[in-house]
């Protein structure tokens, strides 16, 4: 029997990037930068890697490297260490230091020996260090792999990019429910640290208020737009969004604190909630936070076919809630105890 | 004796540099050249000559500096 739910079972954040990853790193080949202020040794770079298919950029210095980086986004930086104006150390650190080049691999090579350059080499961010002199087959194995990474790399972002723009969509089907998940990703973060929590939790719980109903997308639009109360076969429909939302974010490793956010923040104290009933401590920190800035702005949002909750009513619905042993009295009074500038 | 000691380390800098020129575009050639061109054999003698070099390079004693490392 057809459920009416979108089947979207397969298509996985996992699924999405080993799709795009099988497809883009067969052949690892990419734009590489050459860096190197003498032109001989940049033209037998250049020769070596254009034979093992790749494209090729030539930069004389650092300088000249971080405008190349910044215009052509190669997918590798090969660069010397001694040059003039700029050299390579000071090249890496600022290309590593830089959210936007942060991500591009780069390879120091360099005549020096000794190896207190490759710990500093390290230390600024280095990929991989390579001395001379360069063998064709070392410098293409070594490039084809960090190519194969960065690819890999390339495709988490757009899987992530992905997942994130499809719960958007879920705010452009249900105008109702503007800015829910803004506000929600700002009562996380506030709530978060007003409770001590390490910035990976709190970071999970910005990512989580914009994903919480991801999985709203593989819900038909009769059962998500009803203005009615929902039947008991329409409930039951409504209630696979967390389930179809954890499936969605996969195997994403980005992602990997938000999930128990997306599966569980439906989830209550006494084993009365969905959709796995857990009881307890078994429910997720981090969902349970959720889950009361979930309630307190569906209350204190203004909808067609309901007048905004007073702030105050909706603390005295979430008290009603933890003494029926839905949640945790103690977070509802750390929530209410936030600065109402911390809820705003 | 710190700036005699850098100065040092800057020329076996360069010269590993290009000797590293050498071998590199005479290991393409090789690659590159029919098994039984004429030329292999001369160039083969410019790359092994390069490698002798570079094996040289690494067995040059390596100055202390102040530090005595």
């Amino acid at each position: 029997m057809s459920s009416g739910i979108l089947d979207l079972a397969s298509l996985t954040g996992a699924g999405l990037t080993a799709g795009l990853a099988d497809a883009r790193t067969a052949n690892p080949v990419g734009t590489i930068l050459v860096v190197d202020d003498l032109e001989s040794n940049a033209r037998l770079l250049e020769r070596m890697l254009v034979s093992d298919g790749h494209r090729v950029l030539i930069a004389h210095d650092g300088l000249e490297a971080l405008e190349r980086v910044r215009v052509d986004h190669p997918d590798l930086v090969l660069m010397d260490v001694l040059m003039p104006t700029l050299g390579g150390f000071e090249t890496c650190r600022r290309l590593k230091s830089d959210p936007a080049t942060r991500l591009v691999p780069v390879v120091l090579v360099t005549a020096l020996q000794e190896g207190g350059d490759r710990l500093l080499g390290l230390e600024v961010g280095a990929d991989d260090f390579i001395c001379k002199p360069v063998t064709s087959q070392e410098l293409t194995a070594r490039v084809r792999s960090l190519v194969r990474i960065k690819r890999y790399t390339d495709d988490l972002d757009t899987a992530e990019s992905v997942i994130l723009s499809l719960a958007m969509t879920i705010e452009a089907r249900d105008a109702t429910t503007e800015g829910h998940c803004q506000r929600l990703s700002r009562y996380g973060v506030d709530f978060g640290r007003t409770l001590g929590l390490a910035p990976e939790e709190i970071a999970a719980l910005a990512l989580g208020g914009v994903l919480h109903d991801l999985g709203k997308v593989g819900v038909p639009d009769a059962v998500l737009l009803k203005p009615s109360r929902l039947t008991r076969e329409e409930f039951v429909i409504m209630q696979q969004h967390t389930l179809i939302g954890d499936r969605l974010c996969g195997e994403l490793r980005s992602l990997r604190r938000v999930r128990p956010i997306v599966r569980h923040h439906h989830e209550r104290l006494d084993g009365s909630g969905y959709p796995d009933g857990l009881r307890g401590d078994a429910i997720p920190l981090l969902a349970q936070i959720m889950s009361v800035v979930d309630v307190f702005d569906a209350l204190t949002a203004v909808r067609p076919y309901k007048l905004a909750v007073a702030a105050e009513d909706a603390y005295d619905e979430l008290f009603r809630e933890a003494d029926r042993g839905w949640r945790r009295r103690d977070l509802v009074e750390a929530f209410v105890a936030l600065e109402p500038g911390e809820r705003s | 004796m710190a700036d005699a000691t850098r100065s040092f380390d800057r020329w076996l800098h360069d010269v590993r540099n290009q000797l590293s020129i050498i071998l590199g575009f005479s290991e393409i050639l090789l690659q590159e050249l029919e098994g039984d061109d004429a030329r292999r054999h001369d160039l083969q003698e410019i790359h092994d000559a390069a490698e002798r070099a570079m094996g040289a390079m690494g067995r040059v004693p390596q100055k202390e500096d102040e530090s005595g490392r």
